[in-house]
């Protein structure tokens, strides 16, 4: 088997709107901010802005319905991997046992977890919301996505900060490559809200910040041998360990720099990198945008050739992933249940 | 080339630790286990205006490590698991400091140790009082697996998985691959998670918590009691171990995890996904299910949890023995399928098994009860299973050192 993992389908929202051709726009015009988040009413403060993503084409691919007990969080992530299968070609619901979920999360479901807080406090702790606990856990984006598409496959959710993305990115690779599933949905999701807001604004009276970012971007990754319209591949998803970062001849280096100054100094020490965060906003779990927007600046001829992604974390550790562009189709497989086999 | 589940080659466990309300080493969680003896039980550990007060199973504070309770409440987290790392370092015969420069990972599961949900920060925040952002800041530097990877001065994989009450087994798993993939030689694999008030009035509201000491299994169960601790093992690359002449207490021979696609915070009713994960597992290890010694169940207490276990073992694993340690533990989240894994892996070198505490009256609506005694087993096989909101399932194999 090649050691490769193909990019099938990609799905992305965020403040550049949602889905390719969105993406693809912000890639033309270099994004930026389409919002912004109060600070929670403190006196003499406002807002300061953001990249806020809409969820409103969800209602297109499953039913308003099944959605009433479903949390902002967990709808960005939903829409992201229906974006990613409709681009893969894929039916939903996908109906499977073969597939996998990973999500990668740097603070879950924020807005739930303090709406559950806010039921403690303003009802008292015998009326605690139910439904804001059971979705208040980082793993119910997952557990929607599971239950909403039909994937019974393995499912994992990872909390890393900066290093999330490719912790899932690298938790995939292996799933493939070991056969605990034949494809998996791999996707970032993070959500801004108020306590955010007042958090970057404080944390901004020392030193300059990032823009705050919220949206989703999956990635449906299979074996590079059952792929069929493989948009790109990744060869390599690691954690190296030491400071230096080995670059990889001819490739194009994108940069995790999201404006975080705790990232900084590493970023600077690095040749002069890509970066797309300007598309996205902060987010801790971005690198797996920036896979995605690399793929498409691939296919839109800004990038040619191989590019090598880095994502640091404020102490200094960092992931590295390998985007190959596509290359030739090989045979297809359908999804198939273990029980079929 | 196949790529169904298959098997795998097994991963040495050459130390394990853990600490929770029934002892503050595995050794004492052990003694514990098998006096019949439950853990700490505290009905005062969370301040809660609640009117009913739900008992706990709480760390005494001998059990805790130095510094716990003065440290940040979002650090706790990563301490137990720190406490039951070095346990697991130790008794595989590392010094502590002896794994740096080492290639090693660090995998850790948890529910609380990565939610930010700081009350008392947000209480300022919602009453506009600018709150001092010190507690988001300790937040961010609290995350669990990168608090061990720190305390040990580690540099390999590490990775926090959150994926509710299975995060424990799913991380140790997770981490046997790493080992398998050579993405590092050892790695520190389990989970942590400690009580707090949100999770408690949390729990209370999904109204499965019972208001006595929980009864797994039993027909007059209530519901689960929730629990504190860290479990950890010290996985090795058979190279490493064999290097050192190590001795492997247990292999981690397989490992299945599988979703139900079925409910938000209940299981599916016949176990689909539960059923996947103990097939996946048992594929990897190259058994049979008669060839299990027994089973460590999740076992919370839970009407749905245990009816949904109980169909399984009954349809499935007549006449394997099984019992639930949540009684002696209560169900500490993301920590349970690390301590239960190193529970697991004692009860295989004892050959005996805990009686199921809390048991009178198993359920008659299954054919399988619980052991309500300490039992002999026999084999060198065992599972131990968790099942998480969302319907998320994982199921780890373990086989003795010495078979």
């Amino acid at each position: 088997m090649s050691d490769r993992v193909a990019i099938c389908g990609m799905g992305l929202l965020g403040g550049f709107g949602a889905g390719r051709n969105a993406a693809c726009r912000a890639l033309g015009t270099g994004g930026g901010p389409n919002g912004a988040v109060d600070l929670g009413n403190m006196e003499g403060a406002a807002s300061l802005p953001a990249y806020i993503a809409d969820t409103t084409l969800l209602e297109q691919y499953l039913n308003k319905r099944l959605l009433r007990r479903v949390n902002r969080y967990s709808k960005m992530a939903l829409l992201g991997a229906c974006l990613a299968l409709e681009d893969a070609g894929c039916g939903i619901p996908v109906a499977s046992d073969r597939v996998g979920v990973i999500i990668a999360s740097g603070y879950g479901a924020l807005s739930t977890t303090f709406e559950f807080l806010d039921s403690m406090i303003n009802d008292g702790d015998a009326l605690a919301s139910p439904l804001l606990f059971s979705n208040s856990v980082h793993s119910s984006a997952a557990s929607h996505l599971s239950i909403l598409l039909q994937i019974s496959g393995p499912c994992l959710t990872i909390s890393q900060f900066e290093l999330s993305g490719v912790a899932a990115l690298m938790t995939a690779y292996d799933w493939l490559a070991d056969g605990a599933a034949d494809a998996v949905l791999v996707g970032a999701v993070e959500e801004v809200n108020s306590v955010m807001s007042y958090c970057y604004d404080r944390f901004g009276e020392s030193t300059a910040t990032g823009t705050m970012g919220e949206g989703a971007c999956f990635l449906l990754l299979r074996r590079e041998t059952d792929a069929v319209n493989a948009q790109a591949c990744l060869e390599r998803v690691a954690c190296p360990e030491g400071s230096q970062l080995k670059r990889e001849p001819g490739a194009t280096l994108v940069v995790g720099d999201d404006g975080q100054p705790c990232c900084a100094d590493y970023y600077r020490s690095l040749d002069p990198g890509i970066s797309f965060a300007s598309r996205y906003g902060s987010l801790p779990s971005g690198q797996i945008f920036d896979v995605a927007f690399s793929v498409l600046a691939q296919q839109m001829g800004i990038i040619s050739g191989r590019v090598q992604s880095i994502k640091a974390d404020k102490e200094g550790k960092w992931g590295e992933i390998l985007i190959a562009p596509r290359t030739a189709p090989a045979r297809e497989t359908q999804f198939m249940d273990e029980s079929h086999v | 080339m196949e790529h169904w589940p298959r098997k795998k080659e097994p991963v040495p466990v050459t130390g394990c630790g853990c600490l929770c309300a029934a002892g503050k080493t595995l050794s004492e969680t052990m003694d514990s286990l098998y006096a019949g003896r439950r853990g700490n039980i505290s009905f005062e550990q969370v301040v809660s205006t609640h009117p009913i007060k739900y008992p706990l199973f709480a760390l005494p504070p001998e059990f805790a490590p130095a510094g716990y309770s003065d440290a940040p409440e979002c650090e706790r987290c990563g301490r137990l698991a720190i406490a039951a790392a070095t346990e697991a370092v130790l008794d595989a015969g590392f010094a502590p400091d002896a794994l740096k420069g080492r290639r090693v990972g660090v995998c850790i599961g948890t529910t609380v140790g990565s939610a930010m949900n700081n009350e008392g920060f947000y209480r300022e925040f919602r009453l506009e009082m600018r709150p001092d952002v010190e507690p988001i800041r300790s937040f961010l530097q609290a995350n669990p697996a990168a608090m061990v990877a720190r305390a040990f001065s580690l540099s390999g994989p590490c990775m926090t998985v959150v994926n509710a009450c299975s995060s424990g087994t799913v991380a140790i798993g997770e981490a046997a691959d790493w080992i398998r993939t050579g993405r590092c030689d050892l790695a520190i694999a389990g989970g942590a998670d400690m009580l707090c008030r949100v999770v408690y009035n949390g729990f209370i509201s999904l109204k499965i918590t019972d208001e006595a000491p929980c009864r797994p299994f039993d027909q007059d169960r209530r519901g689960l009691n929730l629990g504190e601790g860290a479990g950890v093992v010290l996985l090795e690359s058979t190279a490493s171990a064999g290097a050192r002449n190590a001795v492997p207490r247990a292999r981690l021979c397989g490992y299945g995890n599988a979703c139900d696609a079925y409910h938000p915070s209940a299981p599916h009713p016949q176990a689909a996904g539960l059923a996947r994960a103990f097939d996946r597992a048992l594929a990897q290890a190259g058994i049979q299910d008669r060839d299990l010694a027994f089973i460590n169940a999740h076992g919370t207490g839970t009407p749905e949890n245990d009816a949904a276990e109980g169909h399984l073992f009954s349809t499935r694993f007549s006449g394997i023995p099984f019992s639930s340690t949540k009684g002696y533990t209560g169900h500490t989240l993301g920590a349970a399928g690390g301590i239960e894994a190193a529970i697991t892996i004692a009860c295989l070198e004892a050959g005996q098994i805990p009686g199921n505490a809390g048991l009178r009256t198993p359920d008659p609506a299954w054919e399988a009860a619980p052991v309500a005694q300490t039992t002999a087993i026999r084999g060198c096989h065992a599972i131990s299973d968790s099942a998480a909101f969302g319907g998320n399932n994982g199921a780890i194999l373990f086989e003795r050192g010495n078979p």
